[in-house]
């Protein structure tokens, strides 16, 4: 990547940030509001940016919206909700053809910058200070959907299950999209309370990526974000738990391939070190296609054609799961326990932790090719307090040494296992 | 060696290519991308699971093949009697991958260091085929395991069993791995056939994208390939009518909310018609049903659709289809609309306003895949084989007008030859 990151602060707890990137074609734009996760407000928050991408006060029908959109060369309006840590954020982007591109030499980061503040800050709202009743009753149902669309992908269904045993009654086990149960209780009132609360006292994160001129959409928020009533909350962040229990479960569905799920507590990795490590033993171990994973659970039994592990870095867990027959569940799960065993015992080469370094640093070397990456590797930064950049990430990652992955590996207990089986669906 | 190197500019997009046509038959395309870390390279050939059916030289008649075998050979094809390829680019940190579609088969990497080895390593494991009955037999349960996956996946088997509803013969209908089944008919002897028949240079390409030498790419092309014989291959004409099988199809897994494919059949035209009018075809589609549409409206504030709903061409070889998917409660109705707005446009023809937001964002689109180095190196890869120029399809959507859109659809689709594909829970 040729630049690094601008951040300023463009208001109360409101920040702006930039990359000039000139290979680009297209500018993107991301405005985050950054809230601690809750189960109370989890849903309704969520519910949020799905109305806001119905249509604004200056703009407020929802077909109007998107014909502008196609106008400006198929620009992108994306709405949705993630989860970082215990932390929610509401996003909305806005990516657009640069100006350069454009037929009518037209001014494309101004609009495109006034139109995604107009999006999140001034809505179409009645006279009740409330969201259109039709959107509210649509996305509201639309929420439910996908709240439940995780049965759709058996595997994201799998690890959802998993997530929910291993971080039952902790802050990062609430769901990215919430509760069905709360989606149904909201109302037009609760809706309403939810967006000004998010304006009043999230922190705001925006990020400009692109080859446009980032100081024209700076002018337009700051100038939005002077005029908001803002009483920012302090961000406070449960910690790591280091170790739970093992729990186990298991769930009937009418299905022809079995997924198994593990999940492993790392003993809390807080420092940048150790974070660094357990990534670099999680690929070693199941991240790569030379892993122990892959060649001994896929290539040498034959028992699956995928069984990855993933290092989860805000949570601190890590993943590891596979697609097999039914009655091959116990070989697949020694065999995983074996492998992580091996690793502990320092049975790996140096060849093969060079080589799982050398992946990850090839990997890093393409965060700076796409808008989204760039935009994504940022904000990751922001929010995990540690802006660096991928060559610098690189430079720790070749720093980690056969001890430090052995340790970590050590430090590797199961805290869940999850099965989703064939049967009659429960 | 110094070869011809043949510049292809886009002056719309400030972007260049080139083209060597390499002694050992092997045409190399390279987009050499300014400001970019990575590389992206892709090698294939025109061999996918719709070639199933196929005769050459020697023996004079038309043979069938087990389905699923294209996917099989690119599985197989990683490994070597010594090491396997993945091991092999372990050393040099790409990350490499390969896929097998219905009319093509493509080995890639990407990487940010180490272009040299990584290029090498690409020609050398593709052109060394290497099958044992052992190494064949391994295969069966993760290839069995992968057919598995996709059985449970509502989303793949929607739009399979819509192909299924739309083709009598095509073999486009037949699931790319095969099944548990057939691949269990498939021999080492069989794999080195396939290959022997497929991965003839003249019936490949190599394309690579973004930062990396053009030179170490032809030395690495010099020291590799060897010059392929002459390439003979016919492919068996499926004689497919332009009826449907059968307009409905249904099936039941567990899922949450029924999605939805919709198909409108169409006249294939050559390779090439399919992928130059398929822009056309894009264009259209927006205009039918994108959001800024009044159907797209109605249907959302009904309830009936919801923000996955979404479209695109599926088109290749010998087959094109106008595809319409997402989720709904009342998958008839979307479907029955459809069909009357589709009428109502070929009748009276495209709004202008809405023209203006379709053209735009299919221009869009082309411009975007254009800043990327996998849509450059992808894009370059699937213009080689129809024998178009990858930077024609941004003028096709540019020079594009509602008359012509229009003269394209009615020749090309109705409303009847269509059909709709539910997953139910």
């Amino acid at each position: 990547m040729q630049s690094k990151l601008i951040r300023k602060e463009i208001g109360k707890a409101a920040f702006m940030s930039s990359v000039y990137e000139s290979k680009f074609k297209s500018d993107r734009i991301s405005l985050c509001l950054v809230t601690p996760l809750k189960k109370e407000t989890a849903t309704v928050n969520a519910l949020v940016p799905f109305v806001l991408r119905k249509g604004c006060r200056s703009c407020p029908d929802f077909t109007e919206l998107n014909r502008k959109l196609a106008e400006m060369y198929g620009a992108i309006l994306d709405a949705d909700v993630v989860k970082h840590a215990d932390s929610q954020i509401i996003e909305v982007s806005i990516q657009f053809a640069d100006d350069r591109f454009a037929i009518g030499g037209e001014s494309m980061a101004a609009t495109a910058a006034k139109l995604l503040s107009d999006i999140v800050f001034e809505p179409n709202l009645d006279e009740n200070g409330h969201f259109p009743e039709i959107d509210l009753e649509l996305e509201r149902e639309y929420l439910i959907d996908t709240i439940e669309s995780d049965l759709n992908d058996k595997r994201v269904y799998a690890i959802s299950k998993t997530f929910g045993l291993v971080f039952e009654g902790e802050p990062f086990g609430i769901k990215r999209y919430g509760y069905v149960e709360d989606a149904k209780a909201i109302t037009a009132d609760s809706l309403a309370k939810a967006w000004r609360e998010l304006i009043r006292t999230s922190r705001i994160e925006i990020m400009f990526v692109g080859p446009g001129d980032s100081s024209t959409a700076e002018k337009v928020f700051a100038e939005r974000i002077a005029t908001l009533e803002r009483e920012p909350i302090e961000e406070k962040h449960a910690p790591m738990v280091a170790y739970s229990p093992l729990k186990e479960a298991e769930e009937s569905m009418d299905i022809v391939q079995g997924k198994l799920v593990m999940a492993f507590r790392m003993g809390a990795p807080t420092t940048e070190h150790e974070k660094n490590s357990a990534r670099v033993f999680s690929a070693l171990y199941g991240g790569t296609a030379f892993s122990k994973l892959f060649l001994n659970v896929r290539e040498k039994m034959s028992l699956c054609y995928y069984a990855d592990s993933h290092f989860e870095r805000s949570s601190g867990i890590m993943l590891v799961d596979c697609g097999i027959e039914f009655q091959n569940r116990d070989a697949a799960q020694s065999e995983i326990l074996r492998q992580l065993e091996l690793v502990a015992n320092g049975d790996f080469t140096d060849e093969e932790l060079i080589d799982t370094k050398s992946a990850i640093v090839n990997s890093l070397g393409s965060v700076g090719d796409s808008l989204g990456s760039v935009e994504g590797w940022y904000l990751t930064g922001i929010l995990e307090d540690n802006v660096i950049t991928p060559k610098e990430d690189a430079e720790n990652i070749l720093g980690i040494t056969r001890e430090d992955v052995i340790e970590t590996a050590k430090k590797a207990k199961l805290a869940a296992v999850f099965f989703l089986k064939g049967g009659e669906t429960e | 060696m110094n070869y011809e190197m043949t510049k292809i500019e886009s002056k719309r997009l400030g972007d260049c290519y080139y083209k060597v046509e390499h002694p050992s038959g092997l045409t190399i395309l390279m987009a050499p991308m300014e400001g970019f870390n990575t590389a992206y390279a892709m090698f294939g050939t025109a061999y996918g699971s719709i070639d199933t059916c196929i005769k050459t030289a020697e023996n004079g008649e038309f043979r069938k093949l087990p389905e699923g075998i294209a996917h099989y050979l690119e599985h197989k094809l990683f490994e070597s009697d010594e090491c396997s390829a993945f091991e092999r680019y372990a050393k040099t940190g790409a990350n490499a991958n390969a896929f097998t579609a219905f009319d093509r088969t493509a080995y890639l990497f990407s990487c940010s260091d180490k272009f040299e080895e990584s290029i090498e390593i690409l020609l050398d494991f593709v052109t060394h085929p290497y099958f044992t009955p052992e190494t064949v037999a391994k295969e069966q349960g993760i290839i069995g395991q992968e057919i598995r996956m996709y059985d449970d996946s509502a989303d793949w088997r929607v739009m399979f069993n819509l192909l299924g509803a739309l083709y009598h013969k095509n073999p486009v209908k037949i699931d790319i791995a095969g099944t548990v089944e057939s691949i269990a008919q498939i021999t080492a002897d069989l794999l080195y056939d396939c290959y022997n028949t497929f991965y003839n240079l003249h019936n490949m390409v190599l394309t690579v994208a973004g930062k990396f030498d053009m030179d170490a790419v032809l030395k690495a092309a010099d020291k590799v390939l060897e010059p392929a014989e002459d390439f003979y291959l016919e492919r068996a004409v499926c004689d497919e009518p332009d009826s449907v099988v059968e307009n409905y199809v249904e099936q039941h897994l567990p899922v949450s909310v029924p999605i939805f494919n919709i198909g409108f059949k169409g006249k294939t035209g050559t390779e090439a018609e399919n992928l130059r009018d398929g822009i056309l075809d894009e264009i259209f589609l927006e205009a039918l049903c994108d959001d800024y549409t009044a159907i797209y409206r109605e249907l959302y504030d009904e309830g009936v659709i919801n923000a996955t709903f979404g479209s695109e061409v599926f088109s290749g070889r010998d087959y094109i289809t106008l595809m319409i998917s997402g989720e709904s409660r009342e998958p008839e109705k979307v479907y029955a609309r459809l069909k009357e707005e589709f009428e109502h446009l070929v009748e009276r023809g495209i709004p202008e306003d809405i023209f203006a937001c379709a053209q735009r964002s299919v221009y869009g689109h082309y411009l975007r895949a254009s800043e990327r180095v996998t849509g450059v190196a992808m894009s370059l890869f699937n213009c080689h084989f129809p024998g178009v120029d990858m930077y024609e399809l941004l003028e096709i959507a540019a020079s594009a007008t509602p008359e012509n859109v229009i003269e394209r659809i009615k020749n090309t689709y109705c409303a009847e030859n269509s059909a709709l594909s539910v997953i139910k829970p």
